[in-house]
């Protein structure tokens, strides 16, 4: 929608006031009055390009509205800061993993029994009708197995069934990925070490 | 580029009327109205550019595939092309639409063929969800890419689903959509064979070749006797497309290695005759204008 400034700036006479008659003080009054009403109209478009506006400098965010035919240069996605998670000697260590916070996850699994088990569960996928894709890293700090579940309806393709193991020696990269808010995830084994 | 605003309203006499000083003149008072009035014309020009060009966080942005450099992503998600139920034939993928882009499918032939790949050198990428939405019976597919096609890896293009399972698979280009590259991830269905064909066919046999097309006579008009050459073309998996659309075709002689058929609808043009069995599809023939002495 174009400025609607001009709406009042157009009402300044620009002939007042006229040479070689008695004027009327009012035009002085009528001019400054569609002077403060444009500029009133001006800051307001102006704000609002700075509310609504993408900034350089700063984090935006757009509410999930579409970006349609960028072409992406030097672009990255973030990348969480590697957590260590501790197995308990008996049960399952659960830990929610954020999709809203990074689409990248590192795991350093800290066994402490010879069988170790852990659930992973994404929270916060984008919503219906928006595919969504991260990357889990896990590695493990001793020679114990780590056997790796992910909560809900998680289906990994291939030879991989939802529980996978993780041993010492290695790194497991896990892309899991929905369109539905997360009710179906799919998933595949990247690097099995 | 900065505003240039103030090069109007620099203007404006802001000492005038002088206190203390008798007016000798009203000309003042008009002229600074005037550089008023200017700077606000100059103003509503600038702000208009800023609302129609700036990127909004509250709307649709088009950057036009201009240059979006440096940024971070974080919670970002992709557009999603839901097709639901696809029947036999060729099926578009409009890259445009989305990133993902999932259908359902029956047992049968099916052939994507990616449309609106983004222009100029832009690596672009789109994933493929294909999956058996029934809830009782697995479901037998030929699956084919149409493109100058590059596969990860040597397949033949039969797969079976199981009762609700997904393939996927990515393709990408660089070029426009000139040359494509696709990998096949898997299948949810873990004990399913799923593959596609390469260029020189998968392992289990040869794609068709469209080896030589002869009019019946001179005319444009009459039918086209089409020979082609390949493996196990016999039976069922056995289609013919012509301007891509399955025809039921007159078959002369068929055996496993070659087939002769009769194409009637010839016209002036185009006419493309594409051959698909189990091992792939032969590359377009126009049959337009062949005459006896000739072939493609």
């Amino acid at each position: 929608m174009p400025s609607t400034l001009t709406q009042f700036s157009s009402q300044i006479d620009i002939n007042y006031p006229e040479v070689g008659k008695d004027n009327d003080t009012q035009g002085f009054r009528d001019n400054f009055s569609s002077i403060q009403s444009a500029f009133l109209v001006a800051s307001e478009e102006i704000t609002d390009l700075q509310s609504n506006g993408v900034k350089l400098t700063e984090t935006n965010d757009f509410n999930y509205n579409i970006l349609r035919s960028p072409i992406l240069q030097n672009v990255s996605q973030v990348a969480k800061n590697t957590i260590v998670i501790s197995s308990t000697l008996t049960g399952v260590t659960y830990t929610n993993v954020d999709y809203s916070e990074a689409s990248y996850h590192k795991f350093n699994l800290v066994n402490n029994t010879l069988t170790n088990y852990y659930t992973f569960n994404v929270i916060n996928w984008p919503g219906s009708d928006r595919y969504a894709e991260l990357k889990l890293q896990m590695s493990c700090n001793n020679t114990s197995t780590a056997t790796i579940t992910f909560g809900g309806t998680t289906v990994l393709l291939g030879n991989f069934t939802a529980t996978t193991t993780v041993n010492s020696t290695g790194t497991v990269i896990y892309e899991l990925w929905s369109s539905d808010n997360g009710s179906t995830v799919f998933g595949q084994v990247l690097r099995s070490v | 580029m900065a505003s240039t605003v103030t090069e109007i309203t620099n203007q404006i006499d802001v000492n005038f009327p002088v206190f203390g000083q008798a007016l000798s003149s009203v000309q003042e008072f008009q002229q600074n109205f005037q550089k008023i009035q200017k700077g606000f014309e100059s103003l509503s020009k600038e702000i208009t550019i800023l609302q129609k060009n700036a990127v909004k966080l509250q709307d649709i942005n088009d950057f036009g595939y201009n240059v979006v450099n440096k940024a971070v992503l974080q919670n970002h998600s992709y557009s999603v092309n839901t097709l639901g139920l696809i029947g036999n034939g060729v099926i578009d993928l409009d890259y445009s639409l989305g990133y993902y882009h999932t259908c359902s499918v029956n047992s049968g032939y099916y052939t994507f063929n990616v449309t609106n790949w983004p222009i100029g050198n832009a690596y672009s990428k789109i994933r493929l969800a294909v999956e058996n939405a029934s809830t009782s019976t697995t479901a037998t597919c030929y699956i084919n890419f149409s493109g100058n096609i590059s596969y990860l890896n040597t397949q033949t293009n039969k797969i079976t689903l199981g009762t609700e399972s997904y393939s996927f698979w990515d393709l990408w280009s660089t070029d426009n959509g000139d040359s494509i590259f696709i990998k096949k991830l898997g299948s949810t269905l873990s004990t399913s064979t799923i593959s596609i064909p390469g260029g020189g066919g998968g392992p289990s046999g040869t794609p068709p070749l469209i080896t030589s097309v002869y009019p019946a006579s001179a005319s444009i008009y009459e039918p086209h006797a089409i020979y082609v050459s390949g493996t196990n073309m016999t039976g069922t998996n056995l289609r013919v497309y012509f301007n891509d659309i399955q025809i039921t075709a007159s078959f002369g002689e068929v055996s496993a290695s070659s087939i002769i058929f009769i194409v009637s609808s010839v016209n002036l043009g185009p006419n493309i005759v594409k051959i698909t069995t189990e091992n792939g599809e032969s590359t377009n023939i126009d049959v337009t204008g062949f005459d006896s002495s000739g072939g493609p």
